[in-house]
Order: structure tokens, then sequence, then C-alpha cells
């Protein structure tokens, strides 16, 4: 408790460094949070969730070249719709993470961003498991390395970074009911893994791009087999991101479309029980091997300087390379690949409330269609309607 | 100002919104409130743990005052007249809520920012208690077993304390910190065990308790009035509620959003609250 209030003091001392003292310290704060109804049209299922989104920082100036940066964010995701296939509608996030980057402006156009990242999340499902009991909550860490590289209205940047993620709950279902008794505890552990990603960043005038490298080295995980147990090949998974947009202005219309592809491969298969100790499950090969196609297209129209009418269409497309659709019974339709579209429409109003903060009220019709008729646990084809009021603000 | 986008608009929202989620209004009605008495049985305290938050003063004193007496009046109704913001306002309809009949919040600065050294914060401590004073008109203490069922116990009360760091980060931008206990308990009894959804129930004694850290903004808008915004989070049962509000001399209000509350009231199965309150500074 001492310490806390300590820690609070010494924080409020240094954040009281102001802009007008030279800016040795410059602080930043950024704050976003929305909340709204959602109804699944075929499944008369009607739930409100929220986001919270807070960013709280530092930039420390400590020479003319050589500077320190620290930034701590909470991010929490909360209940909605989203792609089939990334999450239930009613699971939940609570993620923390914190970075420390040293910033050198080296001769010329150059800087250097060494920097170190921890992290801590919190995964609660649609069974409403409590908090730090989830299957998935990690604990994670890592360095990174980025060079900026400035140019006439534009700057490019490349970075490496590497994550050593813990999953500290994790535990396999079927290593435990293969490996009964004694064995079981050892199931644990099976998530863990590192991860490598070197990205390019560029943006130029009002045009910008990423192209994004990363793998998935799994520490313990092994590769399931299509004779129904695991082999000795460690499970490894790679994604290839682009992505690109720009932001457009004419007289009182404002656009900002944005494109987005991602190439993800995985060595992993994929076995399919229809019942508890099912005798002979379905193998799929390759069964996470995807490929997924983003557009979003948001649109606003500047009634005033403070009032803004919003359109939005956003569309995600994810064709898998060879998992095939099931149908209503679970059974494999081979020779078909299975492929998801969700499709979103919005409408609403965004005030600005002063300098820094702005007030959103969104309504969606959300459209989601797959050849996957299987549907038991996740919901693949359905209507839903959203209603969002949203509230933001940097400084 | 043209009003045809806006209509076109509309007609579209209303359109699309005539889809298949509308056409059981009822079973989905139906099935939240289920969800809702579920929610509320399992953890009671959540739902007035939010309200609580809602009474609870947690904005630094504006500068040049020393002490600030708070009460919170309740939550309020945003009744749309017209199409606001474009052509039509918001009417507050006042609505009470479990903190209304007796609570009060004090704040008291311990420090002005900069007095004692450059570059040390405006210190506040505050404070508050609540009870929920309407329900002791419920309670008969002696009533028998043999009696209808009532409630011989109704104890739902709460306290708080916190300190808040406030740093100027240019005139019109402050930025504060803080940490502050929350203490809620819920004595309930009745004068005989009731099946409640399949169980008997006689007695409910529960209570939450929690430690937040908070970090906002406070930005005043015209002399006297200012906007804030705030974060706060509870590092023990990992609770979280944003707040953003507005205020004057006297009258406060306010948008509290708590992700993973119930969302009771006054906006069933949402869990944004809009509380209006007063104060007094000095």
């Amino acid at each position: 408790m001492k310490r806390a209030l300590l820690a609070l003091l010494v924080l409020g001392a240094v954040s009281s460094a102001r802009a007008d003292e030279g800016r040795t310290l410059t602080p930043y704060f950024n704050f976003g949070i929305d909340e709204g109804v959602y109804i699944a049209g075929d499944r008369s299922q009607y739930f409100s969730g929220g986001n919270v989104n807070t960013s709280v920082g530092m930039l420390a100036n400590l020479a003319e070249r050589h500077s320190l940066f620290g930034l701590y964010n909470l991010n929490y995701s909360g209940a909605g719709f989203a792609p089939q296939d990334t999450k239930e509608f009613l699971s939940r996030t609570l993620d923390h993470n914190a970075s420390f980057e040293y910033r050198w402006q080296l001769a010329g156009p150059f800087r250097l961003r060494p920097g170190v990242a921890f992290g801590k999340s919190f995964y609660r499902s649609a069974a409403n498991e409590p908090w730090g009991q989830g299957l998935y909550d990690t604990n994670s860490s890592g360095a990174q390395m980025a060079v900026d590289y400035t140019f006439k209205n534009g700057a490019l940047t490349a970075q490496y970074l590497t994550r050593s993620v813990k999953f500290p709950n994790y535990t396999d279902l079927l290593r435990e009911f293969q490996s009964a008794g004694a064995q079981a505890e050892l199931s644990g552990g099976l998530q863990d893994q590192t991860l490598k990603e070197f990205s390019l960043n560029a943006y130029w005038k009002k045009l910008f791009a990423t192209a994004k490298f990363g793998k998935q080295d799994y520490d313990n995980q092994t590769v399931v087999e299509s004779n129904g147990v695991y082999g000795s090949t460690l499970q490894e998974d790679k994604s290839t991101t682009l992505s690109a947009g720009f932001v457009g202005k004419l007289w009182i219309f404002e656009v900002q479309p944005q494109a987005s592809y991602v190439k993800h491969t995985s060595n992993q298969n994929y076995l399919n029980f229809k019942f508890f100790g099912d005798p002979s499950p379905d193998f799929v090969a390759n069964a996470y091997n995807y490929k997924d196609t983003t557009l979003s297209v948001p649109f606003y129209l500047n009634l005033t300087q403070r009032t803004a009418l919003n359109a939005n269409f956003a569309v995600t497309q994810r064709n898998y390379d060879d998992r095939p659709p099931r149908d209503a019974n679970n059974a494999y339709l081979l020779g078909d690949k299975q492929k998801n579209t969700m499709t979103t429409l919005g409408v609403g109003i965004r005030k600005r409330l002063n300098e820094v903060a702005y007030l959103r009220l969104t309504y969606s019709l959300v459209v989601a269609s797959s050849n996957n008729k299987f549907e038991r646990y996740l919901p693949y084809n359905y209507t839903g309607n959203q209603v969002n009021l949203g509230f933001s603000l940097a400084y | 100002m043209n009003k045809k986008p806006l209509a076109f608009l509309l007609a579209a929202a209303l359109a699309s919104g005539a889809s298949p989620a509308f056409a059981d209004i009822s079973s989905i009605a139906k099935n939240k409130g289920a969800e809702l008495v579920g929610d509320i049985l399992s953890n009671p305290s959540g739902l007035f743990f939010d309200w609580q938050q809602d009474a609870e003063a947690i904005t630094p004193l504006t500068p040049g005052k020393w002490l600030g007496l708070n009460y919170h009046l309740g939550q309020f109704l945003p009744l749309p007249i017209g199409v606001p913001p474009l052509f039509g306002f918001v009417a507050p309809i006042p609505l009470p809520d479990p903190t209304t009949a007796g609570n009060i919040s004090g704040k008291l600065r311990l420090h002005a920012e900069g007095r004692w050294a450059p570059g040390i914060p405006q210190i506040d401590v505050v404070g508050g208690v609540w009870n929920f004073l309407p329900s002791q008109v419920l309670v008969k203490k002696d009533a028998k077993p043999t009696d209808d069922t009532t409630l011989t116990d109704a104890t739902l009360k709460g306290n708080y304390w916190g300190v808040i760091l406030t740093s100027s980060l240019e005139p019109r931008m402050r930025l504060f910190w803080g940490y502050k206990r929350s203490t809620m308990n819920i004595d309930l009894a009745l004068n005989k065990p009731t099946d409640v959804l399949g169980s008997q129930v006689q007695t409910i004694k529960t209570g939450l308790q929690d430690d937040f850290l908070l970090a906002g903004l406070e930005h005043p808008t015209s002399k006297g009035r200012y906007w804030t915004c705030a974060i706060s989070y509870g590092v023990k049962n990992k609770l979280l509620a944003a707040k953003v509000a507005w205020y004057g001399r006297i009258f406060e209000m306010g948008l509290n959003v708590y992700p993973e509350g119930i969302g009771l009231y006054p906006f069933p199965g949402l869990p944004i609250h809009p509380t209006v309150g007063m104060h007094l500074n000095f």
C-alpha cells in the first residue's frame, strides 16, 4: 500500500515536468471506449459488450539525440461480433502491456529504437470462467529493434521483434485422455511458443502501407498425425500480412479506405471427434492454412466543424486452403473448401466534444455467411444488428 | 442545414433494422431477463458495486479549491427531443438509484500544485459513504417464521477513500492519477427460507472490496465548466470502469461504462449509467 502511494507520488511528480520546462518529459495519454448492444438475428441472442483501450506513456529527452519512451497499455475487448473462427460472441480478453524503448537519433535521417516489452493477457470464454483461469491466458516478454528512415513527407520503419509467450493454464484434452493418470499433467505448456516477426511500415503524404512476416515456433506442441496420435514434429505457424490505405479529404467529404491480405500457414493438422471417445475421428490435413482478405471503407460527411455523419462498409473473407466445410450434422463435405465472409454496413454520427475528444454513435448491420453449416459451438451464418456508443481521446 | 442526408441515413438504418433480429423481441427479452436474474443472483455485489462507483467522486478538486462536498443525485434518463445533436437536444430526466437516499462524498486538497516545490502535483484525498436507507422501511425485525415472507434485515452500504495526484500538462489540460479502495457490504435476511430459482434462501451476506488504480484528463471548456474522462481498474477483481463527465459550479453529469457490469438499471442489459450529482467546492 505504502509502496503504491509512493509510486503514485513519483509518477505524479514526473508527469508534472511540463512542456514549458524545455520538454524534458512529454506525457502521452490515449483513451478509447465503446459499449453497445448486439442482437444476433437467427439465434434470438441479445447481449451487450464493450471495448476499452487506454495507453499512458512518457517520453524523456535525455540529450539532444537520445530519449527514452515508456508506454503502458490496457486493452479490454468485450463481447461482440467477430469474423467466423476467431472468437465466440461472449468471449472477452483483458491485456496489460508495457514497453520501454531507447531512441537514438543517428546522423542524417536514421533513428534506432531498441526496446523491451512485457505483457500479461487474460482470456474469458463464453463459459464465463473467473479472470485468471482462462485456458488461453498468456504471459509474454521479449525485445525488439526498429530503424526509422525519414524523408520528405514520409517515413519508413523496419522492425524485428521476438516474444516468448507462455500459456500457464493451457492443457490438451486429447493428450490428457490418451495419457490419462500420472502423465496427464504433462499436457500443460503445449501452447508455449516463441514469436519472431519482421515488419516494414511506410507512409508518404496520405498513403500508408505495412508488410509483416511472422513465425511462431511452438516449444512443446507437436503435430497430430493421420493415425490420430501426436508425432515428433513441433508445430510451426507462419503468417504474411500486407496492408495499405490512405486518408482522403475533399471539401466536406472524408474517406479512409484500407485493404489487407493475410496468408497463414501451419503444419498442424486437425482431428474431428464427433463424440467423446469416437474411435475413428476425421483427420483434416493442413486444417489451419488460410488466406484472409479485408477491405474497409469508412466515409465521413463533415456537416459542421464538430459534427459529422459517417457511413462504413467492411468485408472480411477467409478462404481455407484445405479444410472442407461441414454440414449441419458435423460431416465433412469433401471436394469443397471452407469459405467464410463477414460484411458490415454502418451509419452513425461523430461529434467532436473538444480539442482532443470525440463521441460516436453507430448502428451496424452485420451479415455473416459460410458454406460451413455446423454451428453447434460457433456461429457461422447469421444476421446481426449492433448499436454502439463510443468515446475517444488522444493527447 | 440540409436535412436530406440525415433523413436518408435514418431511413436506411431503420430499413436495415427490419431484419430477423427484431422478429422475436419477446423471446430475446425473455432470454435476456432470465440471464440477468442469473447474473444478479450469482453476483449480487457486482450489481450494487457499479452504483457505488457512480456515487464516488474521483475527479480532482478544480484549481484554487481546497475542499469539496459531493452528493450523488442518481441516474438520469436521456430523453431525446428532436434529433440531437443536429436539431434537437437531450432532456435529462432524473431517476433515483440505491445510493440516492443516503450518500455523501468529500475531497480535501493536501497540496496545491507546485507549492512545496516545482513539479510536485496537486494532492487530494477523497472519500465517501453511502447507505440504502429505504431498505429499512421494508424490514420487520421481529417477523416470525410463521408470518408471511418478509425481510428481517436489509443492509446495503459502502464506502471508499483514495488519493488523487494532478499535474498540469498545459494551461487547459490536467492529467490526474490515483488510487482508491472501495468496499461494499450486503446483508439480507428473510424470516424463513424461500425458494429462489429452485434454491432455498434465507440469508445473503456478501460484499466486494477492490483496490483501484485510476487515471484521467481534466479539460476546462469555459470559465467554471470542466470536462473529464477517467478510467479505473480494480486490481483484485479485474474490474473496469470508464467515466466521462461534465460539470459546472454546482451540477455534474456523467456517463459511466462498466464493460463487465450487469447493466440492470436504468438500461436493462446495457452497463452504461448516465449519472447526475451536485457539489460545493470551497
